[in-house]
C-alpha cells in the first residue's frame, strides 16, 4: 500500500510512549502495532482523530502517501 | 444482542432440524437399497421390489443378467453415498455455526464439499439411469429421467457453492475489518 503511517515518528517527536498512547486511544498495543507497521488496511476518522488530539499534530503528519 | 441471538439460535435449530431429516432420509433410502441389493445376491433373482432407478421396464422384453443389475446396483449404491458426505460436511458446519465461529474458511469449504457431493449424486444417478436405459434397450426418453428428486439436488448443490462463496466474501470483510483501526 502507498500509504504511509509515520507514528512512531510524530511519538519520537512528542517524547511520548506507544504504552502513553495506547491508554490515551483505547486501543489494544496489538492495534498500533498495525498501524505502525502498516498491516492496517483502514483508519477510522474516530481514531485519527484521537491521535491527531493525543499528539496535537495533523491528519498530515500521521499520513503520508508515498508513490512505490 | 439477546434478540440476534435468539434469533440466529433459532435459525440454528431450523437447520439442525433440517439436517436431521436429510440424514434420516438418506439412511432410510441406503438401507432400502442395500437390501434390495442383498436379496439379489443371496436369491440371485430379483426381489420382487422393484429396482430402483427410474428407468421404466414394465413393457421391457430384454433379458437383463442378474450380474448387470448388480453392477447398477451396486453403481446406485455408491454414487448414493455421495448425499451422505454431503450431509456430513454440512454436520462440519453446523458444528461451526454452534461455535460462533460463523466467518471461518472452513465453512465456506465444507459447503464447497458438500455441494460437490450433492451435484456427484444427481449427476452420477443420472448417468447410471442413461446407461441402464441403455443397457436395456427401452425407447425411453432421456428426459422423463429428469426426476424431481434430481433437479432438487442439483439446485441445492448450486445453492451450497452460492453459500460457500458468500461465506469466503464474509472472511474477506472479516479480515478488512479486523485491520481497521
Amino acid at each position: 500500500m502507498a500509504i504511509i503511517v509515520n507514528l512512531d515518528v510524530m511519538l519520537a517527536k512528542r517524547k511520548m510512549q506507544s504504552k502513553e498512547l495506547v491508554e490515551i486511544l483505547g486501543i489494544t498495543p496489538a492495534n498500533l502495532s498495525i498501524l505502525k507497521t502498516g498491516k492496517a488496511k483502514a483508519i477510522r476518522f474516530t481514531t485519527l482523530d484521537a491521535i491527531c488530539e493525543a499528539l496535537k499534530c495533523q491528519p498530515g503528519d500521521i499520513l503520508e502517501y508515498r508513490i512505490e | 444482542m439477546k434478540k440476534n441471538t435468539k434469533k440466529m439460535d433459532k435459525g440454528m435449530n431450523a437447520f439442525l432440524t433440517i439436517y436431521m431429516v436429510g440424514i434420516i432420509f438418506a439412511i432410510g433410502k441406503l438401507i432400502d437399497y442395500l437390501q434390495w441389493t442383498f436379496q439379489l445376491i443371496k436369491n440371485w433373482n430379483l426381489p420382487n421390489e422393484p429396482f430402483f432407478s427410474k428407468v421404466n421396464l414394465v413393457n421391457n422384453t430384454t433379458d437383463i443378467s442378474i450380474a448387470a443389475y448388480l453392477i447398477f446396483a451396486i453403481a446406485y449404491i455408491i454414487v448414493f453415498c455421495f448425499i451422505i458426505l454431503g450431509l456430513y460436511q454440512l454436520n462440519e458446519t453446523t458444528q461451526l455455526f454452534a461455535d460462533k465461529k460463523i466467518f471461518q474458511s472452513e465453512i465456506s469449504l465444507a459447503f464447497k464439499r458438500s455441494g460437490k457431493s450433492f451435484l456427484a449424486f444427481a449427476f452420477g444417478t443420472l448417468i447410471i439411469d442413461i446407461a441402464f436405459l441403455a443397457w436395456a434397450s427401452i425407447s425411453n426418453r432421456i428426459i422423463d429421467l429428469l426426476s424431481t428428486e434430481l433437479l432438487v439436488f442439483i439446485i441445492v448443490g448450486y445453492l451450497m457453492f452460492f453459500l460457500s462463496d458468500i461465506f469466503k466474501e464474509g472472511v474477506n470483510i472479516k479480515e478488512e475489518n479486523e485491520l481497521t483501526i
